[in-house]
């Protein structure tokens, strides 16, 4: 008997084939949702249709994610039960924890077993409400639109647990108090107090089916995915290179709230068990439990062979490079990798490496392999914003001004320029063994030699080189 | 020292030199209560509100090994009356190997091969340390040479690279201020802390930022060499580690861990 499937009403995609169900978000292309439809179709009726599903999808991101904003989900049956494949800004609630993707968007994987409910909803969206007993919707094949689903025990309702009426607890700051305190991003809509039947969670997290990349206790052989050909998942989630992770970024809607176990969206009226009780951490913004946090999944990092002097992604600009293909400054003798020389070669194009760093005032280093920018609320700005700039966020000194963005430090070819943005207050610069503080004319740039300082909103920093000038 | 961080009330310093201050203190109620636990002030909370530290906390908290702590929180609070980030874990830290008087040689290289494959467990789940000094190689006791791996610093070789203070520049690998963190650059570190610990003084005297980092960036750094005393396969490892070029280095810190053990077999 197969699963009832109830469609969340909305926009979006929900298919299902056998006992293998989708959902994609309405920011997934249209070549996106054919694909995963299609492919959905072909797989199911397989015995592992789920992890199937997930590993083509897996090898694909692999390569590079075409759309890491479109978000979809994946349940079919796999070689532990039900594996559940997430990606984008997507979560999942398995009767136990909300899962998503961290970092968000990312993607991940996990065996879940056999849980009923199983909801599937856009990350940061509240919780559907309990389906009503008698509920006659049940999508058993095809494709219909929808903002996500519910997967229930076939026939039957399951019998009501005596909580069954209780609030979801994934809450809960101060149970000795007997008060549950909310907890989760937005679209959280407080339950009803939770009672006494809430379980407690002290110490690790219940038992989590979540396959985490393996190093723990002994530093053993590398974990590696294990190959489709064994019809197991990879043991891993994954995330993708260069997520930043900065400031309240890539959160998605789920702003204050990490996606690890319990932080994330409380469900209304649970659908069914009741759910684990927060951390007592849960709803205090200055406290994050650490105890039950989900691996990162972001891979092994690479071994020393992967240094390659400059990152393929960076602008390209003319200079010498060694034998073992490190990109160097044009007037460098020897590579300042590997020590080669760089005598008789002829200059060629290629990444550009850190040409240095900005020493602040704070003891904070900072890398100079784009252009900075440098203020109050840098990381707003449309340059930091698209990738194109490095934000610098410093607030004022005393007694000063900080503009959002006050001034850059801009990275251009093989030079480092102090650019002024107008800012009141102004920037300063003082040359290296120089006399004293200039002030910068409005719009004014100055190319800045190693041991510079500069100044702005009362802050200093020092621009250090990495290459001898 | 602060006897109140957040609710946690601090019993002793286990390590306040500055680097990276370590304190038992008692389990708050909020958490169970009875017991003691460590907590540790990572840095000041205005270069990294805890929503942007956030994330790498977790990532760090979700590797779970014998060698490294058993997260209990991260947090905000104050202390000495500035406000900090710091974590908590219930591993009891007895001290740490820039503090320790008395110990053996090979209890000393026991404690750093521990932490080295806390450094590798990390690694492997992806995660760069980016801290590794004497002062975050904790010991745990009761036998010499047991340790964990402190908590990393709030800046992990992205942006900022660093945050000069922990770890100390003089442990810094020179291609972490060149935009090129990687296991290599906790090798080097690993490196670095085995020669301070074998020779008694930290890689470089010099106590001044601005040329260090200039050195660092420059990659001019040259560490002190190993003392002569030191026994021949410690004074090859820590050459080894301190490579410039992060491909002489070993590959992965669970090598340095196993040649360590080696090491401290031999005495
Ligand atoms: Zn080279």
């Amino acid at each position: 008997m197969p699963d009832k499937l109830e469609v969340l009403p909305g926009p979006g995609l929900v298919a299902r084939f056998g006992d293998l169900a989708v959902w994609a978000g309405p920011q997934a292309s249209p070549a996106l949702q054919a694909h995963l439809v299609t492919e959905a179709q072909r797989l199911a009726g397989s015995p592992q249709c789920g992890d199937q599903l997930a590993n083509s999808f897996i090898s694909i991101l692999q390569r590079g994610d075409p759309e890491p904003q479109a978000p979809f989900a994946v349940v079919g049956p796999g070689a532990n039960g039900l594996t559940l494949f997430l990606h984008g800004p997507v979560q999942a609630w398995d009767s136990g924890r909300w899962l998503a993707p961290q970092p968000v968007p990312g993607w991940m994987v996990a065996p879940i077993g056999r849980p009923w409910p199983l909801i599937v909803l856009p990350y940061g969206a509240p919780p559907p409400p309990q389906s009503p007993p008698g509920n006659p919707f049940d999508l058993r094949s095809g494709t219909v639109p929808g903002a996500g689903f519910v997967m229930l025990r076939p026939a039957a309702p399951p019998t009501p647990a005596p909580s069954a009426s209780v609030g979801p607890a994934v809450a809960g700051a101060d149970h000795a108090q007997g008060t549950t305190t909310a907890y989760g991003g937005p679209g959280y809509v407080a339950g009803p107090t939770a009672q006494a039947p809430v379980p407690q969670a002290p110490g690790p997290a219940p038992t989590s089916p979540v396959l985490a990349p393996s190093p723990q206790a002994t530093a053993g052989p590398q974990a590696g995915p294990v190959g489709a050909a064994t019809g197991q998942l990879a043991p891993v989630q994954g995330g993708f290179p260069s997520q930043g992770g900065g400031p309240g970024q890539g959160g998605g809607p789920g702003q204050g709230g990490g996606p690890t176990t319990s932080p994330g969206p409380v469900p209304s009226a649970p659908p069914g068990p009741e759910l684990p009780a927060a951390p007592p951490s849960a709803g205090n913004p200055n406290l994050v439990d650490l105890r039950s946090v989900l691996p990162a999944g972001t891979g092994p990092l690479s071994q020393a062979g992967a240094v390659t002097g400059a990152a393929a992604d960076r602008p390209q600009v003319v200079g010498l490079r060694c034998e073992e293909g490190h990109m160097n400054h044009p007037r460098s003798a020897t590579c300042a990798l590997c020590g080669r020389s760089l005598s008789g070669l002829a200059q060629v194009s290629g990444p550009r490496p850190s040409l240095g760093v900005l020493l602040a005032d704070d003891g904070s280093v900072w890398s100079l392999e784009r252009t900075c920018l440098i203020g109050s609320e840098a990381g707003s700005s449309p340059e930091a914003r698209s990738g194109t700039a490095q934000a610098i966020t410093m607030l004022a000194g005393n007694n000063h001004m900080m503009a959002p963005v006050h001034c850059e430090v801009q990275v251009r070819d093989w030079g480092v320029y102090l650019v002024d943005r107008g800012a009141e207050g102004g920037t300063s610069v003082q040359a290296p063994g120089g006399p004293g503080w200039a002030l910068l004319a409005r719009h004014e740039q100055r190319e800045l030699a190693t041991g510079s300082h500069l100044s702005c909103g009362g802050r200093v920093f020092t621009y250090l080189a990495a290459w001898p000038g | 020292m602060a006897n109140q961080l957040a609710d946690y009330e601090v019993i002793g310093a286990v390590a306040d030199d500055g680097v990276l201050p370590c304190s038992s203190a008692r389990r708050p109620a909020r958490l169970g209560g009875g017991g003691t636990v460590t907590v540790w002030v990572l840095g000041p909370l205005a270069r990294a509100p805890l929503t942007s530290v956030r994330r790498r906390l977790e990532h760090v908290a979700a590797v779970r090994s014998p060698h490294l702590p058993d997260w209990l929180e991260a947090g905000a609070g104050e202390w000495a009356g500035r406000p900090v980030v710091f974590t908590s874990a219930t591993t009891v830290v007895t001290g740490t190997l820039a503090g320790a008087q008395g110990m053996t040689m090979a209890a000393k290289l026991r404690a750093l091969a521990a932490a080295a494959r806390g450094a590798h467990a990390l690694h492997e789940a992806g995660v760069l340390h980016g801290g590794i000094c004497p002062q975050a190689i904790c010991l745990t006791g009761p036998s010499d040479g047991q340790a964990v791996l402190a908590p990393p610093p709030l800046a992990d070789g992205h942006q900022p690279l660093l945050q000069v203070g922990y770890p100390p520049l003089g442990f810094v690998d020179p291609h972490l201020l060149r935009g090129e963190a990687g296991r290599w650059s906790d090798i080097w570190a690993l490196g670095a802390t085995l020669q301070a610990a074998t020779s008694g003084s930290p890689p470089f005297p010099d106590k001044d930022d601005v040329p260090v980092v200039q050195a660092l960036a420059q990659l001019l750094a040259v560490p002190q060499p190993v003392p002569p005393e030191a026994p021949p396969l410690v004074a090859e490892l820590a050459r080894q580690c301190l490579a410039t070029d992060p491909s002489s280095r070993p590959r992965t810190a669970s090598e340095v861990a196993d040649r360590l053990d080696q090491a401290a077999e031999l005495g």
